[in-house]
């Protein structure tokens, strides 16, 4: 979708325009279901993040947010955190229900992300990133570490791990950023 | 209303907070400029990684699931429409309806898989009408096939931890083994 006719829609969605809201579905749906399932991996549980990003769109369509990241970011970051919630919620319950005996703990998520961050242009993108802020995506992001997890492992304080995030994620939107529209 | 979450911005756009807690940061976010613009920059760069990563993921040999029909967000709508509260509510139900609820609510088995390259649990009701992988130790962002008695009736994709886990309804009847097959190794349980 072009910047103007996001434009068009995030002004749509304002007005309370219900049309609006099927022609974002039927433009960031699919994109959405995607990255719901490399966390879930179940159609149906991914299916049902995406739901819950729509209707989270729904509700904050008046918001600035929305305006100021653009409906595609918005929509990803919220299925993806919609996505991540129903994966803590399963892993929790199945762990509790099914585990008589534990599984092996993860191997350490840095050394994995570090191995396998396989597709090349986002492998090129994370390298250039200064090696403190590319440290934090690697953990935060590919890891799922928290923030305070990060300042923890790295020894550095959680104010700083925060502000490198945010470089980080600036940085990376403006090299990557003709993939998130 | 909490005053300026600057240091929970980027903990909202990477996924860190619950759902109580990121509704909270983004009604202050909606209604400050300043924090909407910060959290703007970090849900880009978040959507910019985690759509490059679709974006490359090579493509799977089984086409995705169609999506549903989009109309069942004229009736979400008009529910959240009418009542601004209710739509957690319904968020709530729906997530209530995800299909490891049946682990907590009905009597199943569960069966361990073994084998070098990674561990793995087959947990399945006992009449066999739905079966739940959970596993860890695989090789990360690997295809593995989910086998039953011999027939593939999925498969499941280790994530960056080398864990996967994946549910499948089946039609009911006696379970004798199971595998989780990749390319260079399998994890089996043959019943005993």
């Amino acid at each position: 979708m072009t910047a103007s006719g996001d434009a068009e829609l995030i002004s749509r969605l304002a007005g309370d325009d219900r049309s609006a809201i099927d022609e974002a579905y039927r433009a960031f749906a699919h994109r959405c279901k995607a990255v719901a399932m490399r966390t879930l991996s179940d159609d149906a549980l991914a299916q049902d993040a995406v739901q819950e990003a729509f209707l989270s769109l729904w509700h904050h369509r008046s918001g600035l947010v929305v305006r100021a990241a653009g409906i595609g970011p918005w929509l990803v970051v919220v299925t993806r955190n919609a996505a991540l919630n129903l994966a803590r919620t399963a892993r929790r319950r199945s762990a509790r229900e099914a585990a008589h005996a534990p599984l092996e703990s993860a191997p350490d998520p840095i050394e994995v992300a570090v191995a396998n961050v396989e597709a090349a242009g986002l492998h090129d993108a994370i390298e250039r990133l200064p090696d403190e802020q590319r440290r934090v995506i690697l953990l935060a992001y590919f890891g799922g570490a928290t923030l305070a997890e990060v300042a923890a492992r790295t020894g550095s304080p959680l104010g700083t791990v925060k502000r490198r995030a945010q470089l980080a994620l600036a940085r990376l939107a403006r090299t990557l950023g003709g993939v998130a529209r | 209303m909490i005053e300026h979450p600057t240091g929970l911005l980027q903990s909202l756009a990477l996924g860190e907070l619950d759902r109580d807690e990121a509704l909270a940061v983004m009604e202050h976010a909606d209604s400050c400029a300043e924090c909407a613009g910060e959290l703007a920059d970090a849900m880009r760069g978040v959507a910019a990684l985690a759509s490059s990563a679709v974006a490359e993921q090579p493509r799977s040999a089984k086409p995705a699931a169609r999506l549903r029909d989009s109309r069942w967000l004229v009736g979400g709508l008009a529910a959240a429409v009418l009542a601004l509260g209710v739509w957690n509510v319904q968020l709530e139900t729906t997530a209530a309806s995800v299909p490891v609820d049946a682990l907590v609510h009905s009597h199943f088995a569960h069966h361990a898989l073994a084998g070098i390259g990674g561990q793995a649990k087959l947990i399945q009701a006992l009449d066999g009408s739905w079966v739940y992988i959970v596993a860890t130790g695989l090789r990360p962002l690997r295809a593995y096939d989910v086998l039953v008695d011999g027939t593939k009736i999925g498969s499941v994709r280790a994530d960056l931890r080398g864990e996967a886990t994946g549910y499948w309804r089946r039609q009911a009847g006696k379970i004798s083994s199971a595998a989780l097959a990749g390319q260079d190794s399998t994890l089996r349980w043959d019943g005993r």
